[in-house]
């Protein structure tokens, strides 16, 4: 066995190990499950440098596990696999170091980061993932380590939004389920192949695979928060920032948005889905949960759901430039998967700084919260420009390329989508700003905590202003080599070259 | 990268940096500071540009000697406004409120000199974003309510502006690879979406520079602003966009009639209200929102006149230009004068013309029931009760909560529905 097949196995490992031990932890034990994430995390970050200096220079990692009769488990590290790892890993590394400030003092750590842990391994895992049958495992691996992780306050609440949670996702995993079965019954493979593995049998049974196609985006719609399936993301919003975090930019709507990458580009193919007739709705779908996230984000007063209802509108950019099925709105799109990830955790990690800080949970509490805590709500204000696609921010690069991969593509009613999605982020961000920097404070804020000369603790105040910072790199310097627009443009000219 | 080349991104970065307020805090006389890099420049005999194919879609800097004019013009004005800002702060016990107008006071200095700067769309439309909200904080940190109300509508302006531009961006993006202001006037002459191009510029920059019937926010915030503000609203974002219609559009290279015409029209209007702004007297106290009107009419006029005729561009080229530089000088001037000479400008009853945004369904009222549209009151009750309802944010609120309760059950429904789907379908292809 070669070192290349089991570089996936060491990248899972590296959240995996960790995160059983910090299981077994006591409470008290604070430094070893310190040491042990902030390791975990360092090292994987580490093995995504070389996996991906390995893959550009022409390296094959693959590791495959017999699971059942003539079905393997396949974990691959590909171009589109580098993209959606890099940035779980990168985050998990941010979120982690946030999560230890947020948590200082809570109970059950142990339990959080370990299940914390197992959510990373399973969205890595989802990333690697060779074929549909892994993909599949991990999904589910996934709603089963992030159910904990929103019920985590253990209020009524909470377990009301874990009780919703599940029944969404199972239901949506069930219904890929049904899909993977029907589809390796009738193909004989699920394995990931560039422009897809169903051509052959188009001609024969175009009905089943339409249908096919349905349940597999139906199932993947649920974590990625497709109308009408996102009812369950608002509603998560109970659990702590950095589960928000994880919810949103990390793992779970990414999860189901690079699924539906994977069914749209490698298990159909681009050509095919077209031919199909699949995308035109897909694209459609995508357009109406755009425009609807963001007239419910406007009406919002609690700040995380004003959040939560923007995810449900941002995310479906990154399905509605894979369906616009042209190869610069496919470059939008999965630019647009990394780009929403780094501004919407700065939003995340800011609302949690506020609430933690200076109890703040509702924008109309924000009045001139600015002057209190300015280092994080300038990182607000980058997220929120950058959400609104301000040059030159990370968001308006992937609308740039949305909005001429749909021009190229002869789709021009997606630019009044986009028009119409931004002049909406506008109105339910810039008054946020507004208040946060204009507005004089009513009295005083309904729970502040004092960090001594700082606005708040360093740990919480260090990864928004690194992800803000980031946000603006990602889009000043886009064009820079291996950056997530370059990396893109190479995955896309994999599935478009001719 | 050459000293000289690396001054060039200095110019806007400098100040760009020194809008975080821990840097600027630091420094002594800052704001003197942050336009240094910008006459550093002009000192340098030679032009240079500088592409840059790994900055924000290789949006290149570059000066030449219509850009050293706008340059020197801006560092003037910069200067004057850089001292009323510290006369102002000198005088403001409130260090916080300092501070923080000096953050907005150097966003916009480095929007500014980025623009003026830019070689390409991208470039440009950035630091014009960056103008936009910059100064929208400098009306916003310390206006009164009027300018408060202003700041409201230029805002909203602006958003609008910056679609349409990114739009028109995106056009041009369909026909030239290259986003410099000549590859894109040049791809611009054969192109079938030349003519959605240009709308969608003018409308754009005619938002950003207030130009008429899009004015009521210059009336009100000239008069209302810190007087380094209201000096730098006719330098910087009037004629920031004036400056934009001329490096966007394809001026001198195509023929479009019936566009030159219409703007030919606004512009002639524009005058003409001017005029009987002023010979009614109604707003009888804002000479430099008046000079900005005409002086911007008369643009879009020219502007007309070249679209009409190209050849026009020849001849017209240097004048448009200058008249840029002698608009942002001269009402600068003007503004300082008129403070100097008015001390009660702050106590000036605020203009009512921003209400008429707000109460316009209202007038639309008043005018039917004086025309005699009173022919079914009742059912215009009606009407009006519902259109009222849909002005409420509650009204939408408690429907899209029903529609997402419905939502919910609905979602569990289509899973189940999907599944016995699945069933029948699959039971049928077995048999």
């Amino acid at each position: 066995m070669s070192l290349d097949s089991v570089f996936p196995l060491f990248i899972l490992a590296t959240s995996l190990v960790p995160g059983l031990i910090i299981f077994f932890l006591p409470e008290s034990a604070v430094r070893t499950r310190i040491s042990l994430n902030m390791g975990g995390a360092l090292i994987k970050v580490f093995l995504v440098g070389i996996v991906i200096w390995g893959v550009f220079n022409g390296h094959h990692y693959e590791t495959r596990l017999p699971f059942l009769p003539g079905l393997d488990l396949v974990l691959r590290i590909g171009a589109l696999s580098i993209l959606f790892v890099t940035l779980s890993t990168g985050l998990w590394l941010v979120t982690t170091v946030y999560a230890i400030g947020y948590l200082e003092d809570s109970p059950h750590r142990s339990r959080f980061f370990g299940f914390f842990s197992l959510c990373v391994t399973a969205t890595i895992g989802i990333a690697l993932a060779g074929n549909l049958i892994t993909f599949l495992l991990f999904y589910e691996l996934l709603t089963l380590a992030t159910y904990p992780l929103i019920v985590h306050r253990g209020t009524e609440e909470a377990r009301h939004a874990g009780r919703t949670y599940l029944v969404y996702t199972i239901m949506g995993g069930a219904l890929l389920l049904i899909g993977t079965v029907w589809l390796y019954g009738i193909t004989g493979s699920l394995e990931f192949v560039h422009r897809g593995f169903v051509s052959a049998i188009v001609d024969t049974h175009r009905s089943s695979l339409i249908i096919i196609f349905v349940l597999l985006i139906a199932g993947l719609g649920v974590k990625a928060a497709l109308l009408p399936f996102h009812g369950w993301l608002p509603q998560a919003m109970v659990a702590p920032a950095p589960v928000s975090a994880l919810l949103h930019a990390v793992a779970v709507v990414k999860a189901g948005a690079f699924g539906i990458v994977r069914v749209v580009h490698d298990v159909y193919g681009v050509e095919v889905a077209v031919s199909l007739g699949v995308t035109l709705p897909l694209a459609v779908l995508a357009a109406v949960t755009i425009i609807y996230g963001s007239v419910r984000a406007l009406f919002q007063d609690d700040l995380k759901r004003r959040l939560a209802f923007s995810t449900v509108s941002q995310v479906s950019y990154i399905t509605l430039g894979i369906a616009v099925a042209g190869p610069i709105a496919t470059i939008g799109g999965l630019v647009h998967l990394v780009h929403q990830g780094v501004m919407k955790i700065t939003l995340f990690f800011c609302a949690g700084n506020l609430a933690e800080t200076l109890g703040i949970h509702k924008i109309s509490e924000m009045n001139g919260v600015g002057r209190r805590m300015p280092w994080t709500m300038a990182a607000f204000t980058i997220g929120a420009f950058g959400m609104i696609g301000a040059p030159p921010l990370a968001g308006f690069v992937s609308k740039w390329y949305l909005g001429l991969g749909a021009l190229d593509a002869g789709q021009d009613w997606v630019i009044f989508v986009l028009a119409g999605s931004s002049l909406l982020n506008a109105a339910y961000f810039l008054p946020v700003l507004h208040a946060a920097w204009f507005k004089e404070p009513v009295g005083q804020w309904p729970h502040e905590h004092i960090f001594g000369r700082m606005e708040t603790a360093w740990a919480l105040l260090l990864p928004p202003v690194f992800t803000a910072f980031l946000s603006v790199a990602l889009g000043l310097f886009a064009s820079v080599p291996f950056s997530p627009l370059e990396w893109a443009r190479f995955v896309t000219s994999l599935e478009f070259a001719p | 990268m050459s000293l000289s080349e690396l001054l060039l991104f200095f110019v806007p970065g400098f100040p760009l940096l020194l809008a975080i307020p821990l840097l600027h805090r630091l420094l002594p006389r800052a704001e003197y500071l942050a336009i240094l890099p910008a006459a550093m420049l002009l000192s340098l005999p030679e032009n240079i540009f500088v592409e840059t194919p790994w900055l924000l879609f290789g949006a290149g800097l570059g000066s030449n000697t219509e850009t050293r004019l706008l340059l020197m013009m801006s560092v003037v004005l910069w200067i004057f406004a850089a001292f009323m800002q510290n006369v102002h702060a000198s005088r403001n016990s409130n260090s916080e409120a300092n501070n923080y107008h000096s953050t907005y006071f150097f966003l916009t200095l480095s929007g500014h000199l980025g623009a003026i700067l830019a070689n390409g769309l991208v470039g440009f439309f950035a630091f014009s974003t960056l103008i936009g909200y910059g100064f929208y904080g400098l009306l916003v940190e310390t206006g009164n309510d009027t300018v408060k109300k202003a700041g409201r509508i230029y805002i909203c302006f602006i958003i609008v502006a910056d679609l349409l531009l990114f739009e028109a961006a995106l056009l041009a993006a369909t026909v030239t690879d290259d986003m410099g202001f000549d590859a894109v006037r040049a791809a611009m002459i054969d192109s079938s979406v030349t003519g959605l191009y240009m709308t969608m510029v003018l409308i754009g920059f005619a938002l950003k520079a207030g130009f008429w019937p899009m004015h009521h926010w210059l009336f009100l915030t000239f008069r209302s602003v810190r007087p380094a503000t209201a000096m730098l609203l006719a330098g910087v974002p009037v004629a920031m966009a004036l400056l934009g219609t001329l490096r966007w559009l394809p001026l001198g290279e195509i023929s479009v009639p019936g566009l030159g015409l219409l703007i030919q029209g606004i512009g002639g209007v524009a005058i003409m209200y001017t005029v009987l702004a002023v010979l009614i007297r109604r707003q009888h106290n804002h000479p430099a929102a008046y000079v900005t009107l005409t002086a911007t009419g008369l643009f879009v006029i020219a502007l007309g006149a070249v679209f009409i005729e190209p050849v026009l561009w020849d001849l017209y080229a240097s004048p448009m230009f200058y008249a840029i530089v002698l608009l942002s000088v001269g009402l600068a001037l003007l503004t300082i004068i008129i403070r100097w000479t008015d001390t009660t400008a702050s106590n000036q009853k605020p203009l009512d013309t921003v209400l008429l945004y707000g109460c316009w369904s209202e007038k639309l009222i008043s005018w039917g029931r004086r025309m005699g549209f009173e022919l079914l009151p009742r059912l215009r009750n009606v009407f009006l009760v519902y259109v009222q309802s849909l002005w409420r944010v509650s009204f939408w609120q408690k429907n899209l909560q029903i529609g997402e309760y419905y939502l919910q059950r609905w979602s569990l429904a289509v899973t189940i529905l999907l599944l016995i789907g699945v069933t029948i379908v699959t039971s049928l292809i077995i048999e």
